[in-house]
């Protein structure tokens, strides 16, 4: 029987073929990620462990440094052979070329540990009096120091002095007697760079640590402990714990969380086998890589989701045209059983291979990943190679088998429905036509609504629409929106469930609809390509739907992207209203004007369409009329004429209200104030000095009560916290305003990012940041705007290439099928030709079902992907701007990146027809009409 | 009844008195040989025959003698070895594919022996489908339906009752007598039916038969139908009998029983000669 099966199985190859591309993609998919991961896994445990080579156990404070004594009790007690401290810290080094902060350790004594730094030692010795270093070579070339050259350490000696003034730095002088290999693992242990004795390590790191009146405790970070021979770490780990505890320390013998917080002077001291810190260092170094793979292994399973619709789709077809030959096997004595097992066995087979394909795939992949990162990031040492762990290996195999073979449950099934008596009846036309169930209509509708209800709820729960009904009662609108946004997560995902349950019903109905509409005015050939395209009700919307998942995300994610970025562009645009700002920074002596040639300079740069110079002042000020010491707020304050401050910023509304004796005030600005539109405020110099009591209230003036400038206030939607006044009022509140800002605003077809380069440059060729006049800082909401869509358009990038191979699977799935019809059909359409169809019109005929599958599971998927794209930006960023005081979201809609995805999901389909097209193309009809 | 010899050298046949105008379609020396060498199959040999216009003539044959092969190439459906076929004054030898695709949609009507109706389609759309397979623009526009002609065909047949049901939904003699309409509604110049009735029972077989000839004699279509059943045969004009590749002698208005009897001496004479192809 299984002689059989494979027999089959290599008979019908071809028709496996796209079904075996599925699931080798799948795999392939998952082995890359697992591969690479382990690839980076086995470098950081290598380096870690390369940290504390030859140790056994580690003890290793969480606060104060262990002292000498301490060292001694943990190398006196049972079953420890050696025990050695082991400073952990960084230096400062100054050499000829440079200036450099290298991570610091101390040589050790005890033989046993002392073998890796032996071993790091390139040239030269390692350090064995004081004032001799060894350091890695790439460190001392770039310090410009060889070997038996002469160094500086920097130290910062640490006092008590609370008054803030800065100690003055000490340079000792060292000389390098050994330069160190730097291969292993300098990017996970930095602290191996420079070797001291431990006398200067420990002079050297003195102030790492500090008691809690700050003063500098010396010691050591940990202690290496060698077991005596017979002993496990384990034992020795926890009699090193008993005599640490005997000597009045607090110890454990796991990791120590910080959150637990401890009683006593401080925290518990670490004690663990070596192996438990390099699971520990390799946990927390990877932790960030292990959620990245997890993430992408989600977009795996999506990938792989997609591969079973392409297999079901394939044994069902299989099942089907092998009706006779099955129905034979029966009549000659084969039980379901072996029917049904000799389908699983094909899928079986089908799985091992294309999985085991799809490793070694995965495996190419992960080593170009690697060679490419190592090209783009050199100097970060990024492992090469490929680390075959068994996890690696085995899980995509099973996975991929796994997959195949349930994928092929339903059909194995099918197969032991067909009755012995099919074989003596004339070969029929297969018919797959299933019966959709009740159930299925029903559950789906639940999921839909129900999803639906939640998701919206969600939506506006987060965004803060119920906040002020419900606050109070059930929370802050903080929490209100974290649930919100829950909700809407889980509203989604069972909708779209309920729309993947009920595609049977949705997408054959909407290709037909879709159908009608492309076959009017096309003939009989694009009427019988939609009518085709939905023959098979489940099959199309199986294929439909695996495209459906793909575009779905993709149109999410593109639509929320914009949408976020909109939303950011608006806020920022409030937040940050000048494009570009040039800024005096002012010197010693207090705020200083801009200097004419910056301001000439900055302004001829190509890009800049208005600019304004403006007066700023930092004020003091208090609601009402007369200066008040008790209720006066820092005010910061600009000041130019109202056309020029409409030039320049986005919306001229916002100075709208300016006049004389009037202040433009952001809504953020007048909240912290605490006044409103109409209001009046007082402003002064903030020179002005207030005197305080004995508690810090204020109760005066130091000096002579500030005279104080009235000015009405007008609220605007401006964000920010500048105010915004006219140049005579703001020199009435404070006659030493100065001309110490340029707004400029940029063309909209300029690139922001280069612009504000361009300007930065100019800037400091003008002199802006030479030390004999102030300095000038450039910045503005344009370069923060484009960055951030940079950072927004990078993620999406990513995110859009790791589904597009459920995509790319899914559209192998459409001409999978549409291979599989045409196989199917081959009769008809020999019919088709005799009654005089051309080639051309069959090709167009298949072209069109490809195209109508694909683009009617685009449509959709751009639907509710934008659907999706909304509510997760509405939820995210409606939360955020709540719990911000704010609530806006911009809904945008990024028609040409949608209607990129539609037309690639349709040209995938037509180029998906291309290859069935040809085998439907070069079948003569005669030889179809004469097969039975 | 007149048997003629075997050797079928077939100069002339004599038109009948309804179709003046010269043949609908011949075959000159078509010859007809699949693979190469010693496996080499002649399906055809060199056969000369002539079918009139406005005749119902039936080709009969052992199975292998060839008489599927002929009817292919008479539909431009194979390619022929050797030889001319003729529709009409066209040499179907030397047209290209879309132009024998072209001539197959509006000068020829096929019937099937397993109907081959398009499940998907109802029975009137598959009536309809030659005159459609050209879109409304396009090339070889083809036929324009006749609605007179169609509300002809489809109340001869009898199918009025069944134009908005699917295939799945009617019996084989039903569909049968769509697949007739559906040949005869672009009014082609020549009607090719391959055995079409050996998958019905012998009631409706009689029914299809009996519209064919009714489609000759009131319709004035020219019909060419191969089989193997004498009784079907007896309903054509004429009976052309092919033997191993070459024309056997043919019997001119037949009765079931003639037509045995020629089969029969067809037998004796060539003791299984044809079961090579």
């Amino acid at each position: 029987m299984l002689r059989l099966t494979l027999r089959q199985a290599r008979s019908t190859a071809g028709r496996l073929l796209l079904a075996g591309v599925a699931v080798a993609m799948g795999t392939g998919f998952v082995a890359a990620v697992l591969l690479t991961s382990a690839l980076f896994t086995r470098t950081t445990t290598d380096s870690v462990a390369a940290q504390y080579r030859g140790a056994d156990v580690v003890v290793r404070t969480n606060g104060t440094p262990l002292t000498d004594a301490e060292v001694a009790d943990v190398a006196g007690a049972p079953s420890v052979a050696a025990a050695d401290g082991r400073v952990d810290s960084g230096v400062q080094l100054v050499g000829a070329s440079g200036t450099e902060y290298a991570g610091l350790r101390n040589t050790t004594t005890a033989p046993a540990l002392a073998a890796a730094d032996h071993d790091r030692l390139a040239a030269g010795e390692l350090p064995s009096s004081s004032g001799q270093v060894a350091l890695s070579a790439a460190t001392a070339q770039r310090l410009g120091a060889g070997l038996g050259g002469s160094l500086s350490v920097r130290t910062y000696p640490v006092t008590t002095d609370l008054s803030g003034a800065a100690t003055e730095p000490v340079d000792v002088p060292v000389t390098v007697v050994g330069l160190l290999s730097d291969d292993t693992g300098a990017l996970f242990d930095s602290s191996g760079a420079v070797l001291a004795t431990t006398a200067d390590a420990l002079a050297w790191s003195s102030g790492s640590y500090t008691d809690v009146s700050g003063a500098p405790l010396t010691g050591y970070s940990a202690v290496l402990v060698v077991t005596a021979p017979g002993a496990s770490p384990q034992e020795a780990r926890d009699a090193v714990a008993d005599r640490l505890r005997t000597a009045g320390l607090q110890t454990q013998t796991g990791e120590w969380d910080p959150s637990q917080g401890w009683t006593g002077d401080a925290p518990p001291v670490d004690v663990l086998t070596t192996q438990q810190v390099v699971d520990s260092a390799v946990d927390s170094a990877l932790g960030g890589t292990r959620v990245l793979t997890s993430v992408v292994l989600a977009f795996a399973a999506v990938a792989l989701f997609v591969a079973t619709t392409v297999i079901t789709n394939t044994f069902s077809v299989l099942v089907a045209q092998r009706t006779h030959q099955l129905a034979l096997l029966r009549c000659v004595g084969a039980t379901k059983r072996q029917v049904q097992r000799s389908v699983l066995a094909e899928a079986a087979a089908l799985g091992v291979v294309a999985s085991s394909v799809g490793v070694l795939v995965g495996a190419g992949l992960s080593t170009v990943a690697a060679a490419v990162l190592a090209h783009l990031a050199p100097g970060v040492p990024v492992p090469t190679g490929v680390v075959l762990t068994p996890a690696a290996v085995v899980a995509p195999l099973v996975v991929g088998t796994g997959v195949t073979v349930v994928a092929a449950l339903a059909p194995a099934r099918a197969a032991t429905r067909v009755s012995p008596l099919a074989a003596l009846r004339p070969a029929a036309a297969p018919d797959l036509r299933t019966r959709t169930s009740r159930l299925r209509l029903a559950s789906s509708l639940v999921l839909l609504l129900g999803g639906g209800v939640l998701l919206v709820g969600g939506v506006l729960l987060a965004t803060g629409v119920f906040a002020d009904a419900v606050n109070g009662a059930t929370g802050t609108s903080d929490e209100l929106a974290v649930w919100g946004v829950a909700a809407a997560v889980v509203g989604g995902m069972a909708s779209f469930s309920g729309v993947l349950l009920g595609a049977v019903f949705l997408v054959p109905r909407a290709v037909g609809l879709v159908g009608r509409l492309v076959a009017r005015g096309g003939g009989a050939p694009a009427r019988l390509a939609a009518l085709n395209a939905v023959r098979n009700p489940r099959r199309t919307a199986s294929t439909t739907g695996a495209l459906l998942i793909g575009t779905t995300l993709v149109a999410l994610m593109v639509v929320g992207a914009a949408t976020t970025s909109r939303t950011l562009a608006a806020a920022l645009d409030r937040q940050y209203p000048v494009d570009v700002q040039v800024t005096s920074l002012g010197g010693p002596d207090g705020p200083e004007p801009l200097a004419p040639e910056v301001v000439r300079a900055a302004t001829a740069v190509p890009g800049v369409r208005a600019w304004t110079p403006v007066l700023t002042a930092s004020l003091t000020a208090n609601r009402g009329t007369t200066p008040d010491p008790r209720s006066q707020t820092w005010l910061e304050a600009a000041a130019a004429s109202r056309g020029q401050l409409a030039s320049v910023l986005p919306d001229p509304a916002w100075v709208a209200a300016l006049a004389p004796g009037t202040v433009v005030v952001p809504r953020d600005l007048a909240t912290s104030l605490g006044v409103s539109d109409g209001d009046e405020v007082v402003a002064y110099p903030s020179t002005t000095q207030a005197q305080y009591d004995d508690q810090g209230t204020p109760t005066g003036w130091a000096g002579a009560a500030p005279q104080g400038h009235v000015l009405r206030v007008a609220v605007t939607d401006l964000g920010g916290y500048q105010a915004l006044v006219l140049p005579g009022d703001l020199t009435a509140a404070d006659p030493a305003a100065t001309t110490s800002g340029l707004w400029v605003h940029l063309s909209a077809d300029a690139d922001p990012v280069a612009v504000a380069d361009d300007v930065q440059t100019a800037v400091t060729d003008a002199g802006g940041t030479d030390a004999s006049t102030s300095p000038v800082a450039v910045s503005g909401a344009a370069a923060e705007r484009a960055g951030y869509e940079r950072v927004i358009d990078t993620m999406l990038l990513v995110v859009v290439g790791l589904l597009a191979v459920a995509v790319l699977i899914a559209l192998v799935g459409v001409a999978n099928t549409l291979s599989l019809s045409v196989i199917e059909r081959t009769r008809e359409n020999a019919v088709l030709r005799a009654l005089g169809l051309t080639r051309g019109q069959l090709r167009r005929m298949l072209a069109l079902e490809g195209a109508l599958v694909a683009g009617v599971g685009g449509l959709l998927g751009v639907v509710l992907g934008s659907l999706y794209g909304w509510a997760g930006a509405a939820s995210l960023l409606g939360g955020a701007a709540a719990a911000g005081g704010s609530a806006i979201w911009t809904p945008e809609l990024p028609w040409g990146r949608l209607a990129l995805l539609l037309g690639v999901a349709v040209a995938a389909g037509l180029l998906a027809s291309v290859l069935p097209a040809r085998r439907a193309v070069r079948t003569p009809p005669v030889a179809a009409l004469a097969e039975q | 009844m007149v048997l003629a010899g075997h050797a079928g050298r077939m100069t002339s046949t004599a038109p009948l008195p309804e179709s003046p105008a010269g043949p609908a379609a011949s075959a000159v020396g078509l010859t007809k040989t699949y693979g190469r060498g010693p496996a080499a199959v002649h399906a055809l040999r060199g056969v000369d025959v002539t079918f009139g216009r406005g005749a119902f003539t039936a080709i009969m044959g052992p199975s292998g003698s060839g008489k599927s092969t002929l009817l292919h190439l008479l539909a431009g459906l194979d390619t022929a070895t050797s030889g001319q076929v003729l529709l009409g004054e066209t040499d179907l030898t030397r047209l290209d594919d879309t132009a024998l695709t072209l001539l197959r949609r509006e000068r020829l009507g096929f019937v099937f022996q397993q109907f081959n109706l398009l499940p998907v389609l109802t029975a009137e759309q598959n009536i309809v489908l030659p005159t459609e397979l050209g879109g409304r623009r396009g090339r070889g526009a083809g036929a324009p339906l006749d609605r007179e002609w169609l509300g002809v065909l489809v109340d001869v047949l009898g199918l009025r009752e069944r134009l908005a049901h699917r295939p799945s939904e009617l019996s084989g003699g039903q569909q049968q007598r769509v697949a007739i309409a559906r040949a005869l509604v672009t009014k082609p110049e020549l009607v090719l039916a391959d055995e079409p009735t050996g998958n019905l029972d012998s009631r409706s077989g009689a029914e299809v038969l009996d519209f064919l000839r009714r489609s000759v004699r009131e319709l004035g279509r020219t019909v060419v139908m191969v089989t193997h059943d004498a009784v079907a045969a007896s309903y054509a004009d004429r009976v052309v009998l092919l033997a191993d590749g070459a024309l056997a002698g043919e019997v001119t208005d037949p009765t079931p029983e003639a037509v045995t009897a020629a089969l029969d001496a067809l037998r004796t004479s060539l003791p299984m000669a044809g079961s090579a192809r």
